[in-house]
């Protein structure tokens, strides 16, 4: 049965590398083969909800997504049973329940597909929810599970509903993000910066960002209208296990220690283009969801090495235990069960775009909108109309159907 | 073998399989109220329109107008939002209003504007398709006098394990002549929620 669980894990993390060469049809069929096991249905929905969305079919995405965030939710409380199988088996005996960002992320993608349905109600619901789940689990003055897109896309969503003073917050929450990790601004966060402060007439802030960012609110012209564009770039890096093996002559036994690393990122960012009326624009990063998930695996790491600590005394003390009453070979054949069983939980979201990308446009009046040239071959909805007609929203993903 | 190979064997059978659980299907009232996750459910969208409805027909407005015009108030339900943290089904809510308000005799009730469409539809099919003494002629629509519209909002306090709910649903009654606010309705649900820290 474990054994089974490792293949299909394998399976799964070679359909998510080779995803955006094979594209996402043919990685839904394959996967639409693996049979997961009960306790591996979460990150199994996760990734078929996301090969879903990316060809296209909303209602099937959404249904999936749906569902492992009510699962992820219920695995929240400790299970003792799996406690026990985590030290005495491994890792990948617990359910899948997710990390805090793909937590976060499923409301983002939830949202997404709302959105691509007109439902603006469903995707505030979403993002709402997103919201409780970044406080349940915030830690303190770290960043865990705090995501910038998350809080960027909320306040979008709020500035569709007219609801300006909550987009402002949103805002703000998604600066306070980047600020704290050293990072710039993205323009088209600058952008919400400026215009909302300017719009709800917060003078003394709104100067701070002109300061700041060295550019001005600019107010919509007559017929002038706003392009959004989210592009969803790569496929995440997936988990590798590192396993230290060696034979103790002293215990007469062969010790087995696995753990899961992400190996060096070999994502190299690239940003979406379009034209524009004759002039070129392109997206910027809001989140790097490579960083996200390493620093998700860093923060779990000091659990995961106690658990395989304390695994390996008990399968120790367990075979030392056999020798004593079985002898020798059944020492032998209980020590090779153990080496054999021990294995890193390499389980992810791994179909999930490596970088979360947006830029606000302007359009300038009398731009024929089906004239929007996209640069390249791309996955993308139709434009989203919202704001009568006046804000339009563009949702790419990199990875082809 | 030892026992502490069979306790090994134990906790490892138990760990794999004790997580899987069969199923159980039992058959309960449909009126009969369950709390399983705290979320909104078909017990609040129930009560929550009958008593709001109630309040409403129980309000000066309709007696006012029957007086005025000499005739019962026609109503229509129009969009009721949901500005909630959960993805509510709203039209078992916008059902369950409409139910109550047809059934309470006091007003009179007409299709929605999604509706209508479809009725306009089989009218104009009547036009070209039913005999002359069967068709229903365009132009003999029903007005309605007033509409009722409303939302649904929440506020989610979350510590730990435990969530406090508090739905708020507000509904409104507008004059179609000239969009007076005849009645205002408010009910709040407030629902502690404690999630287990332990499962099996």
């Amino acid at each position: 049965m474990l054994l089974c669980g490792c293949v299909a894990q394998h399976r799964i993390n070679a359909l998510a590398q080779s995803l955006e060469v094979d594209g996402a049809e043919s990685s839904l069929l394959e996967l639409n083969e693996i049979k997961p096991s009960q306790r591996d249905r979460v990150q199994y929905l996760l990734n078929r909800g996301t090969l879903y969305r990316l060809n296209d079919r909303l209602a099937a995405s959404t249904q999936d997504l749906e569902t492992a965030k009510n699962i992820m939710r219920t695995l929240q409380a400790t299970s003792l049973i799996e406690s026990i199988g985590a030290v005495s088996i491994n890792e990948t005996v617990r359910s899948y329940a997710g990390t805090p960002s793909e937590r976060v992320l499923v409301h983002t993608m939830l949202a997404f597909n709302y959105l691509q349905q007109g439902n603006l109600d469903g995707a505030r619901v979403e993002m709402l929810q997103a919201g409780i789940t970044m406080r349940e689990v915030a830690d303190g003055e770290s960043l865990r599970g705090q995501l910038a897109s998350s809080h960027y896309l909320t306040g979008l969503i709020y500035e569709l509903n007219d609801e300006w003073d909550n987009a402002m917050i949103s805002y703000r929450n998604t600066a306070k993000i980047f600020d704290q990790l050293n990072l710039a601004i993205p323009e088209a966060l600058q952008i919400s910066l400026l215009q909302t402060s300017y719009r709800q007439g917060l003078d003394q802030e709104y100067q701070v960002y002109v300061q700041r960012f060295s550019k001005q609110a600019k107010p919509f012209m007559a017929q002038e209208k706003e392009l959004i564009v989210f592009y969803a770039d790569g496929v995440v890096s997936h988990k590798k296990q590192h396993t230290i093996s060696l034979y103790s002559y002293k215990l007469q036994q062969q010790i087995v220690f696995s753990v899961p690393y992400y190996a060096a990122k070999v994502y190299r960012e690239s940003s979406f283009s379009l034209s524009i009326a004759g002039q070129y624009h392109s997206t910027d990063e809001l989140e790097s969801i490579d960083n996200l998930v390493r620093k998700d695996l860093e923060n779990e790491m000091p659990g995961i090495i106690a658990t395989a600590t304390a695994r390996v005394l008990a399968k120790y003390q367990m075979i030392e235990e056999m020798r004593k009453k079985e002898g020798d070979s059944m020492a032998a054949l209980i020590n090779l069960a153990s080496a054999i069983s021990e294995q890193a939980d390499l389980r992810s979201w791994n179909m999930l775009p490596s970088s979360l990308q947006v830029a606000r446009i302007r359009i300038p009046a009398g731009t024929d909108i089906e004239s929007i040239a996209l640069a390249g071959q791309v996955n993308s909805n139709e434009l989203l109309n919202f704001n009568q007609g006046n804000t339009l929203l563009l949702i790419v993903n990199s990875i082809k159907h | 073998m030892t026992h502490t190979i069979k306790n090994w064997f134990l906790m490892v059978g138990s760990s794999i399989l004790l997580s899987a659980c069969g199923t159980s299907v039992q058959r309960i009232d449909a009126d009969e109220t369950v709390d399983l996750s705290g979320a909104w459910n078909d017990s609040d969208s129930r009560m929550v329109a009958e008593e709001m409805i109630q309040d409403a027909l129980s309000r000066p407005w309709i007696s006012q107008f029957s007086s005025s015009s000499g005739r019962t108030p026609t109503v229509i339900v129009g969009t009721v939002r949901n500005l909630s943290h959960e993805h509510i089904n709203m039209n078992t809510f916008v059902a369950d209003m409409s139910r109550s308000l047809v059934n309470s005799g006091m007003v009179d009730f007409v299709a929605s504007s999604q509706e209508r469409s479809e009725i306009r539809e089989e009218r104009q099919d009547q036009d070209l398709n039913a005999s002359e003494d069967t068709r229903n002629a365009a132009g003999n629509e029903l007005g309605a006098d007033f509409m009722l519209k409303g939302q649904i909002n929440t506020i989610i306090d979350v510590e730990g394990k435990q969530q406090l709910r508090y739905y708020q649903v507000d509904l409104t009654m507008v004059s179609m002549a000239n969009n007076r606010k005849v009645w205002l309705g408010q009910k709040k649900i407030k629902k502690l929620v404690k999630n287990g820290k332990l499962r099996y």
